[in-house]
């Protein structure tokens, strides 16, 4: 829903001012300026505040900066001219899952200010410094044949720049959850709440600026980077996926013409029906895949179902510092706990409403759309809450 | 039967044929009812005889009798299933060791498969009882030799390499003629003499016996290739003198006995399947399907151990039987100790292959298909970890058992029967482990490439106790039997031994072994390979007592119908208790009661 708030805005060239004016401004004309605001679209109940107006004036680069609490108190009146406006603010908007607050911005050029008033409007958009790339789809669930069998060569998943810079996906890491959401343990020793459990992880490679995606762009990570239409028709075709994976060595298959991210320790097997959570996580500053294997190897021990302790395997520790996006997965009935730390992800999302659900083959849990930026670029949701953040159980966006 | 006045002949033959045919459409929660087809055919064939003479007058040979069975029973299963590939990947179908270019699997067929059993068992056994006397010692000498034969000659499972059954088949097997694994004919001749005496009140029998047995037959590389293994074995009995207790008398006998017994391997630990271990070499899924190429390296593993040795258990035991006016009680203690048990032990072995580079041929301006040779290639080693059946194990057995019953009771016509045991096993294994590193954990990109070895013994020492009271009635009357039991398991408890799960050294991908030092414990792989042991691992579990009780009806119909209804699990109790872990384990929780009828005719 779009909504407009208007507020006229007029400061009338006052001979207060003029006073208080060298000789030469006493022939410059002012203009008032009418300001109106379009709100970021798709978002509720928004207020603006903390507002941060600057004007810059193209020719001589002066630069009129206004601050207001909020738009209805912002006083304009400007020389005139040709002018850059930019807006930085506050904004709090809501929708079913609740109210947020985030930054909000504003920019247009030309704005040319002459004669008694001039109405400008400005469109604003949501801006998060903070904003990195995020998981935008999972497709864990496979397919189905015609003849009702499962196939799960298809599997994939997008990672999406929701941020307004370009970023580099060299060293990004898909992270695996070594445990379940379905088995709630109690694992000795306990470091939920300050690092994601991984099993298997995969990482992008290159050197630092080989992988670049623009804002708004995504990056398709395949299992197998194939046209699955060949074996299965209720499939699709993944051969301009920019990545894919290696499978278990009797399962994979190497498109010679798609990069493959590297295994970091196993080969990843990504859970049919949804009972692991993933990460996006890149390594800390300086440390190579050789030291995080050897430092922050996790061996939990937990007390199993027969009373007997136990320890779980070739896991390796993510501090939450690392991570940049989590979303957990689950299955209602099964559902036991949320393997991250809830200021990661305090929800969860899911195909399929019972355990082994037929029904959840050709689904994914997609991300949704937050706003759309006057440029075309999509703002998806992000509110560390998979069960607000995500559409479950949504249309694969490859599927045509 | 032919008679005279010496001897009696008796001869005696049978038949046997049964037949079955399953014809089962299609699995309604797997299967593919369009294709899928599962039908089953099973014969059964069987001829036994035997001649017995027995002689009737005074004389050296008692009795000889000669008895043989032979029975083939012919199955088949034809079998399609839909198969489809749940992704592209590269068919293993090579039936021969090498390198060779591979292909992708065919995205979906109708796999067809035959599994053909025709097992052939023969049996073949003379037997024959002399009597003799030498001084005041009575002799009973059994001779006899057994002849027991068995081979399948059908052709095991038959299907198409191409186009496998791949939920029977495993990816690590190829078809294999049931007819290509050797039959097994255990050759073994008895000789056993009875030799009774009377002191006076008192009765002495002492049975002494020899059985020999080998396999026959068998490919010389065996060890126990036609070897005889002979087994003695010694019981004494004591019957002593009726004794008075009141009006009722006292019967006691006391016995002890001893007993070697050797267990040949079975057909599988000797005659493994062969096991196919195939690495992909090369793996060029080009877009075009006219250029995808693949490669494969085979290795064909023979899993066999020609050094194996039958296990061979020695049992000793005591016993002591007392009756007195129809009330019985036996009590048995034993000990048997077997120190070549079979298990199985693990093994390593370093296979090399060419890991072809799919990025060395310009994929995106190809106009042919490219060659292998096309491609460059690093030589790559991985390992392979495998188990093969060894002698290697020791199992001892300790025990009491008990049996006391009572006569049945006049008027409410019951009779009461407790019965026990009390049995501790002691398993140790001393060899020497190797365990490879998580299957899919990769070194260096490349799986399978360190092995462990741990030297910590391995061992389980569990005791048992149960005692069982049985109480039944018969109301002649009415013709109803009630039979009600109560189960208990007095405690189990289980031992292992501890262990540290440090390996002691460990062995690279191009089977160099290396020393396992502290540092190793420090490196991103070398930690991996050791293994978790709970510091309660060696602290004793004891599991306290829990019963059921069952309760069976019988009324029979002129003796020509009996009709029961029968409850398990009336009702159960268990104590609940902390484990070795301080875990608190809830053994008395409701279990569902099972309700059951059964009706019997006879004819």
């Amino acid at each position: 829903m779009r909504q407009l708030n208007l507020f006229a805005l007029v400061l009338l060239a006052g001979g207060l001012f003029i006073t208080g004016c060298s000789k030469d401004d006493l022939n410059v004309k002012k203009s008032e300026v009418e300001l109106s605001l379009t709100n970021p679209t798709g978002l509720k109940d928004v207020t603006v505040s903390n507002i941060v107006l600057a004007f810059k004036e193209v020719n001589s680069g002066k630069i009129d900066s206004i601050k207001a609490a909020s738009l209805s108190t912002v006083n304009v009146n400007l020389p005139e001219g040709s002018y850059e406006l930019s807006l930085d603010g506050d904004i709090r908007y809501s929708d079913d899952g609740g109210t947020y607050d985030a930054k909000v911005r504003g920019y247009q050029q030309s704005v040319v200010v002459k004669g008694n008033s001039v109405a400008v409007s400005l469109n604003l958009f949501l801006y998060n410094p903070t904003a990195q790339f995020v998981l935008k789809e999972i497709f864990f669930t496979g397919t189905v044949t015609p003849q009702g069998k499962t196939y799960n060569g298809d599997k994939y998943f997008i990672i999406y720049n929701n941020s307004e810079d370009t970023l580099y996906a060299d060293g990004l890491i898909i992270a695996e959850a070594g445990f379940l959401t379905t088995t709630k343990r109690v694992y000795t020793p306990d470091i939920m709440d300050k690092t994601f459990t991984a099993g298997s992880m995969v990482m992008v490679p290159g050197t630092g600026k080989q992988y670049p995606v623009l804002p708004g762009k995504q990056l398709v990570v395949a299992n197998n980077a194939i046209n699955h239409k060949e074996f299965n028709p209720n499939s699709l075709d993944l051969r301009t996926a920019d990545f894919e994976l290696t499978l278990l060595p009797t399962i994979n298959v190497d498109n010679p013409e798609v990069k493959d991210l590297i295994n970091l320790s196993s080969a990843m097997t990504m859970h049919n029906r949804g009972f692991k959570s993933y990460v996006l996580a890149r390594l800390g500053e300086g440390i190579t895949v050789d030291q995080f294997k050897a430092d922050y190897y996790y061996e939990p021990t937990y007390v199993n179902s027969a009373g007997n302790v136990s320890a779980t395997k070739n896991v390796y520790k993510i501090p939450n510092a690392w991570i940049m996006d989590a979303v957990n997965l689950s299955v209602a009935p099964m559902f036991e706990w949320i393997l991250t730390a809830p200021s990661l992800d305090m929800g969860w999302s899911y195909c399929g409403k019972v355990d082994s659900d037929e029904t959840r083959y050709s689904k994914v849990v997609k991300r949704k759309v937050l706003s759309t930026n006057p440029d075309g670029r999509v703002v998806l949701k992000d509110t560390n809450n998979s069960t607000n953040d995500f559409e479950p159980e949504a249309k694969p966006s490859l599927m045509p | 039967m032919q008679q005279n006045e010496r001897r009696r002949l008796k001869w005696n033959a049978a038949f046997d044929f049964a037949t079955n045919i399953d014809n089962q459409r299609t699995d309604p929660d797997n299967g593919y009812a369009a294709t899928d087809k599962y039908i089953s055919t099973y014969n059964s064939y069987g001829v036994q005889g035997g001649v017995q003479s027995t002689r009737l007058k005074p004389g050296l040979v008692k009795s000889w009798d000669v008895t043989g069975s032979l029975s083939y029973q012919p199955a088949k299963i034809d079998l399609v299933q839909w198969v489809q590939t749940r992704s592209a990947y590269i068919l293993f179908n090579a039936m021969e060791a090498g390198e060779h270019d591979a292909r992708y699997v065919t995205p979906s067929y109708a796999g067809k498969m035959l599994v053909d059993g025709k097992p052939l068992y023969a049996f073949l056994k003379a037997k024959t009882t002399l009597g003799f006397r030498t001084g005041q010692l009575r002799h009973k000498l059994m001779l006899g030799v057994e002849s027991n034969y068995s081979k399948n000659f059908g052709r095991g499972q038959v299907y198409d390499v191409d186009f496998p059954v791949s939920s029977t088949t495993p990816v690590n097997q190829r078809p294999r003629t049931f007819d290509s694994i050797p039959g097994m004919w255990n050759q073994s001749f008895f000789a056993q003499d009875e030799i009774s005496v009377y002191v006076g009140p008192h009765k002495l029998t002492a049975v002494g016996g020899l059985r020999g047995m080998m396999l026959a037959g068998m490919d010389s590389r065996y060890a126990i290739a036609n070897k005889m293994y002979v087994d003695p074995r010694l019981n004494l009995r004591w019957k002593l003198p009726l004794a008075n207790m009141g009006s009722k008398q006292l019967e006691v006998t006391i016995g002890a006995g001893y007993g070697l017994h050797t267990k040949m391997p079975t057909l599988d630990q000797l005659y493994p399947a062969p096991v196919f271990r195939d690495i992909v070499q090369l793996n060029f899924f080009h877009n075009n399907p006219e250029f995808r190429r693949a490669n494969v390296v085979t290795y064909i593993m023979d899993e066999s151990n020609p050094n194996l040795k039958p296990a061979r258990n020695n049992k000793f035991e005591v016993n002591a039987d007392f009756e007195v006016d129809g009330n019985r009680l036996s009590v048995t203690v034993f000990n048997e100790d077997m120190h070549t048990g079979f298990t199985t032990n693990s093994r390593y072995m370093s296979l090399s292959y060419k890991k072809y580079d799919p990025q060395s041929v310009d994929a995106a301006n190809l106009t042919s298909p490219p060659q292998t040779s096309d491609f460059s290639y690093v030589e790559k080693h991985q390992l392979y970890n495998y188990n093969i059946a060894v002698n290697g194990s020791r199992l001892r057995k300790q025990g009491v058992e008990y049996q006391f019953s009572t006569k049945r009771f006049k008027g409410v016509n019951t009779r009461f029967t407790v019965n026990g045991a009390w049995f501790r096993s002691t398993y140790n294994s001393s060899l020497p482990t190797h365990a490879l590193i998580g299957s899919d954990y990769l070194v260096n990109g490349e799986v399978a490439q360190l092995v462990g070895i741990y030297s910590d013994p391995t061992g389980e020492t569990r005791q048992y106790m149960n005692t069982n009271l049985v109480i039944d009635s018969y109301l002649p009357k009415l013709g109803v039997t009630i039979s009600s039991s109560i189960q208990t398991v007095v405690f189990r408890t289980q031992q292992n031994t501890q262990k540290s799960g440090v390996p002691s050294a460990y062995v690279d991908a191009h089977g160099v072994t290396h020393p396992y030092t502290k540092e190793s414990e420090l490196d991103a792989d070398l930690k991996l390979l050791k293994m978790f042991y709970s510091a309660t691992e060696a602290v004793v579990d004891r599991v306290p007592m829990s019963l059921q009780a069952n309760l069976k009806m019988t009324k029979e119909f002129r003796k020509t119908a009996a009709m029961s209804l029968f409850v398990n699990r009336l009702f159960t109790y268990g104590v609940n208790y902390y484990n070795k872990n301080n875990v608190y384990i809830k053994q008395n929780t409701y279990t569902t009661p099972y309700f059951g009828a059964e009706v019997t005719f006879n004819f």
